[in-house]
């Protein structure tokens, strides 16, 4: 489906193979993603590290509330399917189509931000109180502030949908945000599961 | 055959027409490859003289026992940021901020980096870095002063409070996504950028290593960024991770440091080692030799950099020694294919001795001897003797000066005519090589001797009666050397900037694109590009008399394909010349979207694509 957009986009080169070829900007992305994916895994590294250290894990006094964050990373998970939808009707040049799904993705987005606000607020626990704790909010608060950068390149998408229509780079950062997205919600997965499921 | 050669005379090249603005505005605005490389070299550059000083004072405060040129918290401030400035801010930016961003996009016939605006913002993120590092000076604790490494529980803010250690931590994760954002870049530009005709496997070796850099790059330095975010809060936020008190671990910073250290090294000799194999190649006029053999071993070199880097945690006594120091035992390996292609480049060619060639030897000589000191402290009992001591010291500045200095001059000299459009003086260049290979000698063998010995590193002070003095004396003298013959380099710059000698398209006769622009290439690099048919595009063009060496078998097959070798390629030059004029030029919005050399007949009978 993406390579027939780009082909629709440049049509010049229909037929020629770099017309096949995925854009340079969604792979520019990609790649990048490799090396956030990188810094993710120094975190677990540590994460694993201490955890395999610790006589005791999670430490006594560490309460959590699994469901309610259980209940959050659904909603985050439910934001990947609505951009991809997004993308998709940007791709078939459904921009009304793209900005509502955009908007739903940046309302799941917010609601899991603000979820992990409430946590911080309310937690019994603090970065200082011990190793768990500096853990916890660490890789939590790293993914947040991914998140909110997600939020706001949604915003600018949605800043770039009221400007002039079938702009050729268009397609190819819809698909660069969207490929950022998708990774921030799979690492949350991950993230889960080990500050929450493992503890 | 003449050395120097021009290009066909049907490229008619229209005059450079006036791109922005111009100056200091320029340099700040600009995205073009060749204006952001350029920067980087001259600062990287500048950085290197800044850490080399640092250096001479090191070296000075030795020379003598009991010593008191500088306090022993200013030695410490000294070492760590001549360590952490030569790395962090010469070696890698100087090879793959300078030389990635001003070569590779020449070397594949591209019009610039795939994106260039971000290109842009990593040179300023290394810029703003290393300004932060050095202000670490200026502040009331002093610079970072932990070592480059910044083990914990050393660098915690209890043992190491103030400003100048977290300048340290914010110049380092800026530097760092600095070679994030242009690992990006190369990729990217390399898969996506490259001219009709040139294959993967036509790339020079200098390209391929510095995309297996870029790659390395986004696996290492990542975990890096991750650790100095951890240990920022650790000294901030009152976090635990590096602290035993609240149940961290603090060996867990050196496994993190170590593996993006480990591979850091190789980030830093890979570029260099790409540099080098092209000179060798050049001034030995020959193809590389094993051309593929030498990427397997890059890439070979790459993969196993990532799984040694507890050699350097031998002695903490938590790490698995017969794992790591076999793995570190196998990169000897691909290491060794690498110095048998060398010396196969250079067997039976027709060497000339200029400067770049004289620092690629110089290189060849030095790092062969770091290596085989490397392979005694890969083994844990030779290890756990020579821990912490000059002969560590002595081992890692012979690799990493061997490469990055060695490698770097060598690069700098054979690339200064593509940089500026004129020739430095070989015989300064001479002068400033033998000086830096004796004085390179007699720097760094008197600190084997001093590890023997059992002086320790990082050390401000040592009692005469220790028996080291001779030694250490001997160690300053070649310090001093080096200073000069990196005077002399400067004298060499200067002097080509007063005297100019004009360098022509191609002085050395090499054989790589970049060579088939002007020096310096035009706004958007090319007018014109020779067809290309093998890893030597340039040399085939030049060289009609040398049949180029096919990869695969032409497809047509038989007689007529032979015939049309013997006789075609004159006829396919020129008509090239003149088919490449009617089209005009070489698309710069972008070569790779352009149908593959249109008008060459040559291409019915090529049987690869």
């Amino acid at each position: 489906m993406a390579d027939a957009a780009a082909a629709l986009e440049r049509p010049h080169l229909r037929g020629h193979p770099s017309a096949e070829r995925p854009q340079m900007l969604a792979v520019g992305v990609m790649i990048w993603l490799g090396s956030e994916f990188m810094f993710f895994s120094g975190l677990f590294a540590a994460f694993f590290t201490i955890r395999a250290n610790a006589k005791v894990w999670p430490p006594p006094g560490t309460h959590l509330d699994t469901y309610q964050a259980l209940v959050f990373t659904f909603v985050l998970l439910a934001s990947s399917p609505t951009m991809q939808f997004a993308v998709w009707a940007q791709e078939k040049g459904q921009f009304q189509k793209a900005k509502a799904w955009i908007i739903v993705s940046l309302i799941l987005g917010t609601a899991f931000l603000a979820n992990q606000a409430y946590e911080w607020k309310t937690l019994p626990f603090r970065p200082r109180t011990n190793a768990y704790g500096s853990l916890f909010y660490i890789m939590s608060g790293l993914h947040g502030l991914h998140v909110a950068l997600g939020l706001v390149a949604m915003i600018a998408l949605l800043g770039r949908l009221a400007g002039s229509k079938g702009d050729p780079g268009e397609t190819a950062v819809f698909q660069a945000v969207s490929y950022y997205w998708h990774f921030v919600d799979i690492v949350w997965i991950g993230l889960f599961s080990a500050l929450f499921l493992l503890s | 055959m003449t050395t120097l050669v021009t290009r066909p005379e049907a490229v008619v090249e229209p005059p450079e027409e006036a791109h922005g603005p111009s100056g200091l505005v320029k340099w700040i605005t600009s995205t073009d490859h060749k204006v952001i490389g350029r920067s980087y070299t001259i600062t990287a550059f500048l950085f290197f003289l800044v850490a080399g000083s640092m250096a001479i004072i090191i070296r000075t405060q030795l020379a003598s026992p009991d010593n008191t040129i500088v306090s022993q918290h200013v030695y410490n401030e000294l070492f760590t940021m001549h360590g952490s400035v030569m790395l962090y801010l010469f070696a890698g930016p100087f090879a793959f901020g300078g030389l990635a961003n001003f070569i590779v996009p020449l070397q594949i016939g591209a019009p610039d980096m795939a994106f260039p605006r971000l290109n842009a913002l990593s040179y300023w993120l290394y810029l703003s870095g290393g300004i932060i590092m050095l202000l670490g000076f200026v502040t009331t604790s002093g610079a970072a002063d932990f070592g480059w490494v910044a083990y914990a529980p050393l660098s915690n803010s209890i043992n190491t409070p103030g400003a100048g250690p977290d300048m340290w931590i914010v110049a380092l994760v800026l530097t760092g996504f600095s070679a994030i954002f242009t690992g990006v870049n190369i990729c990217a530009t390399v898969f996506y950028l490259r001219a009709p005709g040139l294959t993967m496997f036509r790339m020079s070796i200098f390209t391929w290593n510095m995309l297996v850099t870029a790659i390395l790059i986004l696996i290492a330095f990542p975990v890096l960024t991750a650790a100095l975010v951890m240990l920022w809060c650790d000294r901030h936020i009152g976090s635990h991770i590096f602290t035993v008190a609240g149940g961290g671990v603090p060996v867990l910073w050196q496994n993190l440091f170590w593996f993006f250290g480990h591979p850091e090294v190789y980030i830093l000799a890979l570029p260099y080692f790409g540099a080098v194999t092209d000179v060798l190649a050049v001034f030995s006029r020959k193809p590389v030799f094993g051309y593929k053999g030498m990427i397997f071993a890059t890439i070979a070199i790459a993969a196993l950099s990532t799984s040694v880097w507890a050699h350097h945690m031998f002695t903490t006594g938590t790490v698995l020694l017969p794992f790591f120091s076999i793995m570190s035992y196998l990169i000897a390996v691909p290491t060794g294919i690498k110095f048998f292609n060398w010396i196969g480049t250079m067997w039976r060619g027709s060497i000339t001795f200029n400067t770049p060639m004289l620092f690629a030897v110089g290189f060849l000589v030095v790092f062969l001897f770091g290596g085989v000191t490397g392979i005694f402290l890969a083994s844990p009992p030779v290890d756990f003797a020579m821990h912490d001591t000059y002969f560590v010291v002595a081992h890692f500045h012979e690799v990493l000066f061997g490469t990055v200095v060695f490698g770097g001059f060598s690069a700098l000299t054979y690339w200064y005519p593509k940089y500026t459009g004129r020739m430095l003086n070989d015989f300064l260049g001479k002068i400033s090589f033998w000086l830096m290979f004796i004085g390179f000698w007699v720097t760094f063998v008197p600190q084997y001797l001093l590890g023997e010995a059992g002086m320790p590193r990082r050390i401000a002070e040592y009692l005469p009666n220790m028996g080291w003095t001779t030694l250490n004396r001997v160690s300053t003298a070649g310090a001093y050397m080096l200073f000069l013959s990196v005077a002399v380099m400067l004298v060499n710059f200067v002097e080509a900037w007063r005297r100019p000698i004009p360098a022509g398209d191609n002085p050395w006769d090499a054989h790589t694109l970049e060579w088939a622009t002007s020096s310096p290439p035009p706004h958007h690099n090319f007018y014109w590009i020779p067809p290309i048919r093998s890893e030597r595009p340039v040399w085939d063009h030049y060289h009609p008399e040398h049949p180029v060496e096919r990869e695969h078998p032409p497809r047509t097959g038989g007689d007529e394909v032979a015939a049309a070798r013997s006789t075609a390629r004159p006829d396919s030059r020129a008509q090239f010349g003149s088919a490449a004029t009617a089209r005009g030029s070489v698309n710069p919005e972008g070569p790779s979207h352009e149908p593959r050399a249109a008008g060459d007949p040559g291409d019915d009978h090529e049987g690869q694509s």
